[in-house]
């Protein structure tokens, strides 16, 4: 047993840090903060054409799509990399859908779409939810009927991030109607340029943007519904999982993290020195604590991963505790910054970047966002500890007379 | 004990309610953010009719004269409500000159609301009094406070500097300050304030003497920050309940969700244990009969379950309780605003811990 990197592993975190060094620049630091994550901005843009240009894009694709067929506990060291360095993700089109078209794909499907992406002309939003199917996924309405070879989608999504920036969205509709709901999905993109498509944007508390998107009438080819009919929410869970690999990081409140501990390391307000205050001492040690905690659950999934385990509980587990914990930091970072803790981060006089008042905005979302915390418990109770799942049916003791 | 409002106080809280129901919503809110000071245009005049400028004040410069239970009343319903936070801190300013000079002749005007007055006493890294660097010299005032609400818009400036050893506090006019306007999280209109030789128009207290009146004029400010956090969170856990009846997910209300209702109980549990920790340090306090940590624990307390009260009515609202439309984000940003700059948790811990052990 043994939890260090190995010197490979080690060399390939020294060659991610040394290309941040050069391109995690403090302008493209600034764009992400004010569009998120998700936005393409000038800075980001550019950011991701330098990853494009490593082959950094494709990185864990298996090389028959072109990619570098990095293992996951690589993959898990070049995203801790990024987030720490405060620069914007992968967008989700490489690191969810690509990897579920592969899956789940025809030839010609993945011969056609994979291409593209990987060339950065594909940019998908993920419209699984809608205004009454939010956790319950399965409830979704928007529908497609398969009219002389097309298909025809109606019906609106709610929460479409990127809708406004992207080409496509990746989308669930009811295709079976008389199937029971979570087997009459289908799984369809629709380009968001096609007639029928209206996109309209719902701001949110942090100052993001995302959308909501209807569809009149919206003509599809019948070749982009992908895979097999009636597998919509099988493949939209596929997806999701592998989206929740990167929600279960702690790296972006690490990042902001250390940048309240040089706050403390200097600052002294009422003539104390902040790192003799017995309160932040505390508060810093336990946060530094669990951050240690929440970084081994995360590589615990890689680490299993690359075992090639489906490591849906422990993927659970870290997701709950990182975003709970992410809550935390902000919570008390943005205390123990004192009056600047509730500065802006456009605000140049605010220490620590002003980064965890946006991030304590941020926070509730990580929780009931990308498959809420209390389905995450119910997952780890019946797949981590085989724990009976949850039945509408009358329960008979076992002996004892019904 | 009685620790509810006696029928009288509710008949006076409803008809709060109803004003702040009819006057304050979402959309407005929206609206008053966009275009700063639009909140006080709108407001201004009727707030000024209610009484709510002078409350507490005597009668004889314009005010109602209420006690400070009735006026912590009030903020619990300002706080409920979502009053803009400009009117709350010019009604805040009103309230501190009442506390250290009743007799002071600019409040004729500033109950009334055709003048407004802002508090100025923090600094960049100093909070307490005593460290102040801001001072007094020859009746102008020298130096930079810093974080001061409603700073540009306010008519005078009530302005806590050291003088002849100690505190002073004075008012000066806003003529020739210089302004660092701030973005901050609750959009309450902060900014950093130069006072390069601004004229003192006024004393409140003897020059060099006001530490003591300063700190209880403080801690009825923090007292009143509890109210309005109370209030607040009356009405998070209100919201909260009506939606998870209201939303449906998997073919039921999702009340019906153990965790959803464990949650929800949750709430309800610290909401009450802030409830009386709030209206037993108000009443004791005004009471006099404050014994040990009444006071501290409810100020240590309640801003700190506040935020968990208004994170679990976002975790529960889900994207719905998300959109800058909803008002959870308003009540969640003044849970952390109001913590760091009225019940920053570590002082009174620390002073709970004291009288303890010490
Ligand atoms: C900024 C933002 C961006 C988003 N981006 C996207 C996107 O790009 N694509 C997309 O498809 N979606 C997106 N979403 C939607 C997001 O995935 C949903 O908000 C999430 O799935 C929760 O659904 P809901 O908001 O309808 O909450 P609900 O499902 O209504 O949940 C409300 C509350 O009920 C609880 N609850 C629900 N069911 C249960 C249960 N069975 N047991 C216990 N508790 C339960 C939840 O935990 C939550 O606390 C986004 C949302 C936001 C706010």
């Amino acid at each position: 047993m043994q939890y260090d990197f190995t010197a490979e592993q080690i060399a390939w975190r020294d060659e991610v840090r040394a290309f941040l060094k050069d391109n995690a620049t403090e302008a493209l630091i600034m764009e992400t903060l004010e569009i998120g994550n998700e936005g393409k901005g000038p800075e980001s843009t550019k950011f991701m054409a330098a990853l494009q240009k490593k082959g950094w894009w494709s990185l864990a694709w298996p090389k028959e799509f072109g990619g570098m067929d990095r293992d996951p506990m690589d993959t898990w060291i070049f995203v801790d990399e990024l987030e720490k360095a405060g620069v914007p993700m992968m967008p989700l089109t490489v690191t969810s859908v690509a990897p579920t078209i592969m899956r789940i794909g025809t030839e010609e499907q993945k011969a056609y779409w994979i291409p593209k992406i990987a060339k950065g002309d594909i940019d998908f939003a993920l419209g699984y939810s809608e205004a009454e199917a939010g956790t319950d996924l399965a409830a979704a309405t928007s529908k497609a009927e398969l009219k002389d070879g097309k298909w025809i989608v109606n019906g609106q999504k709610m929460w479409t991030t990127m809708a406004h920036m992207g080409t496509h969205v990746w989308t669930i509709v009811r295709t079976e109607p008389d199937e029971p709901k979570h087997k009459g999905l289908s799984m369809i993109i629709v380009p968001l340029d096609a007639p029928g498509v209206t996109v309209t944007p719902i701001m949110v508390w942090p100052g993001l943007r995302t959308n909501a998107v209807f569809f009149d009438n919206v003509e599809v080819p019948e070749a982009y519904q992908m895979g097999q009919r009636g597998m919509g929410f099988y493949y939209a869970a596929m997806a999701l999982n592998f989206e929740r690999l990167s929600l279960g990081s702690i790296a972006m409140a690490h990042r902001s993290f250390k940048l309240v501990v040089e706050v403390v390391k200097e600052a002294t307000f009422d003539g104390q020195a902040l790192k003799d205050d017995p309160w932040i001492r505390e508060r810093v040690g336990r946060i530094q604590m669990e951050i240690d905690a929440a970084r081994l659950m995360t590589l615990e999934t890689a680490w299993a991963l690359q075992g090639g385990g489906m490591p849906i509980a422990e993927s659970s587990m870290s997701k709950i505790y990182a975003s709970e914990l992410t809550q935390n930091i902000t919570d008390l970072c943005t205390q123990i910054l004192g009056m600047s803790g509730q500065l802006h981060f456009s605000d140049k006089s605010t220490l620590g970047q002003g980064w965890m008042q946006w991030l304590y905005r941020l926070a509730p979302m990580f929780a009931f966002g990308g498959g809420t915390n209390e389905v995450q418990r119910d997952i780890i109770g019946f797949m981590g500890l085989g724990l009976p799942k949850p039945s509408s049916k009358k329960l008979v003791k076992p002996g004892t007379k019904s | 004990m009685h620790p509810v409002p006696t029928d009288d106080q509710e008949a006076i809280l409803h008809e709060i309610r109803k004003f702040l129901t009819k006057s304050v919503d979402a959309d407005k809110c929206m609206a008053w953010e966009k275009e700063p000071g639009s909140a006080v245009s709108a407001l201004k005049s009727s707030v000024a009719e209610l009484g709510w400028f002078g409350y507490s004040a005597p009668e004889d410069v314009g005010g109602s004269e209420a006690g400070f239970v009735d006026l912590s009343l009030l903020y619990e319903e300002l706080g409920r409500g979502l009053l803009p936070l400009q009117v709350i801190n010019y009604m805040r300013g009103v309230q501190a000159v009442v506390d250290l000079d009743p007799k002071c002749s600019l409040l004729n005007n500033l109950t009334t609301a055709e003048k407004t007055i802002c508090l100025s006493f923090d600094e960049e890294f100093n909070r307490l009094p005593e460290n102040y660097d801001v001072k007094i010299e020859g009746d102008a005032v020298y130096g930079r406070k810093c974080y001061v609400l409603n700073a540009e818009s306010a008519d005078y400036h009530l302005v806590a500097a050291k003088e002849k050893g100690g505190l002073s506090l004075v008012v000066v006019e806003n003529k020739d300050l210089k302004f660092q306007p701030l973005k901050t999280m609750a959009d309450d209109s902060q900014a950093h304030v130069d006072y390069s030789g601004a004229k003192v128009i006024a004393r409140l207290g003897d020059a060099g003497n006001g530490k003591e009146a300063f700190d209880k004029m403080w801690l009825n400010q923090r007292l009143l920050a509890l109210s309005e956090m109370l209030g607040s969170m009356f009405c998070v856990l209100d919201t909260t309940v009506d939606y998870i009846k209201e939303r449906w997910q998997f073919g039921q209300p999702i009340a019906l969700f153990q965790a959803v209702r464990h949650q929800t109980a949750d709430m309800a549990t610290t909401v009450t244990a802030c409830r009386h920790l709030t209206r037993q340090a108000i009443t004791r306090t005004v009471a006099g009969t404050v014994e040990s940590t009444e006071v501290l624990s409810a100020l240590a307390y309640v801003g700190q379950a506040y935020k968990k009260v208004c994170w679990a009515g976002h975790h529960l609202h889900g994207g719905t309780g998300f959109v800058v439309e909803h008002p959870m984000h308003w009540h969640s940003e003044r849970a952390q605003s109001y913590c760091i700059r009225y019940t920053p948790e570590a002082p009174f811990l620390k002073a709970i811990t004291a009288k303890l052990l010490d």
